[in-house]
């Protein structure tokens, strides 16, 4: 009879990543933001609304939340609601459309489906809906939001960058076009990969509202927000105890409020090192990927640093994933939203279906170094060789 | 309220000698299964099964009741009150035990059964009294001899007298391991569940072994077969998946077997893997998904070629149905929606584009020795791992 050997039961990882490049899925929290949830769990764990002196207290430290996350979009913090989450940003701003009466509604054909699905959502309930495309480049130009526009258009929806490609959208330039065009459409970024990740704050941007997530720049999740210009009223799309103004009511989730204008403080002071920084292990990292053979690095004219595209023609992604997942090399094949099925976003470019089957997504943070990258481009040059190409 | 299970005992109660060895495994059976509920005093008479709490909180009877439901070897059972053999208690314990019952039906109607013969009422004239009190006390009631919405039982017996209202179908078939132990093939699709799910019905003890090829399948597929396991436990009680890492065989087929052979080849190596375990882990026979003609690798032809390479009997219990009925199966014991989770599996990552629909035995055992089929196999089975189910 056969002797086996048997491991340990359902043996979990333990989540002591060797090296995490995946920052565009989310982000680990940083140290500021894990002691400030920490401190406001311990001490501050009384509801603002209340009217005795915890409430108070807990009241005036939102206020002073709201006033670094504000300071952070460059804007007032009577802009700010506070959110779920991206997911529940988009859906805010789209599904505001209706009560604008908004007739006609653009969206980028390459945003994430927080964006996407509420969009489909405005079709089937009669407000008549444009997919705007994008070029070969992955950048939807202001040339094709003036080729959908009409003067029915309520509300024009695109990202700030986009979360597969890294491809920096004009968001100026569209807004340029909404005004010479005498346009009264409201403009939308969903700002989620850019909030903090590039030059220009977001209230400058040419926008009017845009949607984050905290856990996109070392908050946690579970928060996010809203910054709109006070001119443009958001409807709301969950009704009750009318906090937030009444934009947006349920109990501020202090603690995560907390980590979340932590995050934003520390990475807004450190923006300019940040870039610096992640551009230059992003551009060594790229010259160390593309000389791994079979690995192509995909760039774009205007792309953000923090994502680097490789494309693996005849391997697939998946199974470059596990084997990469398996050394402790953390990635994603696209959208980590969206596993298991073929990118939108690199269809609508028009990538070919071979490089779009083996498209890896790098995405870093501040904390990546071009260490990181090199370990990546040997784990590769080791992996390839011994995979059987599925083509 | 004294509150107490009965259950009613199928075809063991027709085993003859045997009767003794049946009824102890379900009760063992049972006993384990409600373990985690509270203390259970199982008492079997008259080929009823009573289940009465000893100790544990007041729901856990009605949780070990729907416990109940799952467990082979169970033809009816129902939910009954406990109380003393007179009839001023049974008219009190009917009253108040289907109070709540009474007054959601329209119709009803009383049965006794008096296996007392010593009670000083006998059956017509319970059923004629306690229906004349329950129409008294409940106004809109009507008496319905034919189809009653509600039937009211009462149960003198040696001991006690029961009163219960529905009988609810049990799961039938027979007590898992009263028929011994098998090793099913639990590959991740739709099939393989419901075949373990209905051999553990004929009242087989069960164990599995999955092949994954890593990293051409992914973590979360492993994962995805432990869930499925943890599913039919519910059924078949503690579940063992013996996972055998397949990617060397796979990919030594691909190099060195003719293409068409590919499938027939792999199974044939399967079944091969599984024998050893299966006598390591003592189990008599293998239980396949197969389904006459579904895929290439379940033609008879191919069947045929498969079925020699065991060394034990396979059973197939689904060799005769449709998807849809399979499909059927998979949905009622909630296997379904876990199998069509998109992780692919180890079967389906090498697939010819051709493969032989009738295989020769004799060209099928030349390509596997020249592949040296039995030292990848020996070392595949060497590299086993023993993982339990994710309930």
């Amino acid at each position: 009879m056969a002797v086996f050997r048997l491991s340990p039961l359902n043996p979990r990882k333990t989540g002591d990543f060797l090296i995490y490049l995946d920052n565009a899925a989310t982000t680990k929290p940083c140290r500021a933001a894990v002691e400030a949830a920490t401190l406001a769990m311990e001490k501050l764990y009384y509801n603002p609304s209340s009217l005795h002196f915890g409430g108070l207290e807990v009241n005036e430290y939102l206020r002073s939340c709201r006033k670094t996350v504000a300071d952070a979009f460059g804007a007032p913090p009577e802009e700010i609601i506070f959110t779920s989450g991206g997911t529940e940003g988009d859906n805010t701003v789209l599904m505001s459309a209706v009560p604008w009466h908004a007739k006609h509604v653009i969206v980028s054909a390459i945003e994430h489906d927080a964006v996407i699905e509420p969009a489909k959502k405005l079709a089937s309930m009669g407000v008549k809906v444009d997919f705007a495309h994008a070029g070969p480049d992955g950048v939807v130009t202001p040339d094709e939001i003036a080729r959908l526009l009409t003067p029915e258009t309520g509300l024009v929806s695109v990202m700030t960058v986009n979360n597969e490609t890294g491809a920096i959208q004009p968001i100026r330039e569209i807004a340029s076009l909404l005004k010479r065009k005498k346009s009264k459409a409201i403009l939308h970024t969903d700002a989620v990969q850019g909030f903090l990740k590039t030059e220009t704050p977001l209230s400058g941007g040419g926008a009017e509202i845009a949607t984050v997530s905290a856990h996109e720049i070392g908050g946690l999740k579970g928060v996010g927000a809203i910054w709109h210009k006070k001119a443009v009223r958001i409807r709301p799309l969950i009704l009750g105890g009318g906090q937030e103004s009444g934009d947006r009511s349920g109990t501020e989730p202090i603690p995560a409020i907390a980590a979340f204008a932590a995050a934003c403080e520390e990475r807004k002071r450190a923006l300019s090192s940040d870039l610096a920084h992640v551009r230059e292990a992003s551009e060594e990292g790229k010259k160390l990927l593309a000389a791994v053979p079979g690995c192509q690095v995909l760039t774009y004219p205007d792309a953000s640093p923090f994502i680097i595209n490789l494309a693996l023609p005849g391997y697939k992604s998946q199974v470059v994933l596990n084997a990469l997942s398996a050394k402790g090399i953390c990635l994603s094949s696209g959208s980590a939203c969206s596993k298991g099925r073929i990118s939108r976003v690199l269809e609508e470019m028009g990538v070919e279906h071979a490089l779009a089957d083996g498209f890896l997504r790098v995405s870093l943070s501040h904390e990546n170094t071009t260490e990181d990258l090199h370990q990546l481009s040997l784990a590769l040059s080791g992996i390839l060789p011994t995979l059987v190409r599925l083509d | 309220m004294n509150k107490i299970i009965l259950l009613k005992v199928g075809e063991i109660a027709l085993k003859g000698l045997n009767r003794a060895t049946f009824e102890a495994q379900l009760m063992a059976n049972i006993r384990r299964r409600l373990r985690k509920f509270g203390t259970f005093e199982i008492r079997s008479a008259q080929s009823t099964l009573y289940i009465r709490l000893t100790e544990g909180d007041e729901d856990a009877i009605d949780r070990a009741f729907e416990a109940c439901k799952d467990i082979f070897g169970i033809v009816t059972l129902s939910l009954a009150a406990e109380c003393e053999k007179n009839y001023e208690s049974i008219r009190a314990t009917a009253l108040d035990f289907l109070g709540e019952r009474l007054s959601e039906v329209e119709t009803f109607k009383v049965d006794a059964k008096r296996s007392d013969k010593r009670f000083p009422m006998n059956s017509p004239e319970i059923m004629a009294t306690l229906g004349g009190d329950i129409l008294e006390k409940y106004h809109h009631l009507r008496v319905n001899v034919h189809e009653p919405e509600l039937l009211v039982t009462v149960e003198v017996r040696d001991f006690a007298a029961y009163v219960h209202g529905e009988r609810v179908r049990g799961a039938g078939g027979m007590p898992v391991g009263s028929a011994g132990k098998a090793m099913m093939l639990l590959s991740g699709g739709i099939d393989s569940p419901v075949a373990g799910y209905m051999m553990a019905k004929r009242g087989l003890e069960l164990a599995a072994v999955h092949f994954e090829s890593p990293p051409y399948t992914s973590e979360q597929a492993r994962e995805k077969v432990l869930m499925l396991a943890g599913k039919l436990e519910r059924f078949c009680g503690r579940l063992r998946v013996y996972v055998v890492p397949f990617t060397e065989a796979q990919l030594a087929i691909r190099d060195k077997c003719p293409e068409e052979l590919f499938t027939i080849i792999m199974r044939r190596m399967m079944m091969k893997c599984a024998c050893l375990i299966a006598e390591a882990q003592e189990c008599k026979a293998l239980i396949t998904g197969e389904s006459l003609g579904q895929v290439a690798s379940q033609t008879l032809g191919a069947i045929c070629v498969t079925d020699l390479a065991s060394d034990r009997p396979v059973f197939r219990p689904l060799i005769g149905m449709d998807k849809v009925e399979i499909i059927r199966i998979a949905r009622k014991i909630e296997t379904f929606e876990t199998s069509i989770l998109p992780y692919e599996d180890c079967c389906t990552v090498f697939t010819p584009k051709h493969p032989r629909l009738r295989p020769h035995l004799d060209e099928v055992l030349a390509a596997e020795e020249a592949l040296g089929a039995d030292q990848y196999i020996a070392e595949a089975v060497q590299n086993v791992r023993e993982y339990g189910a994710i309930i």
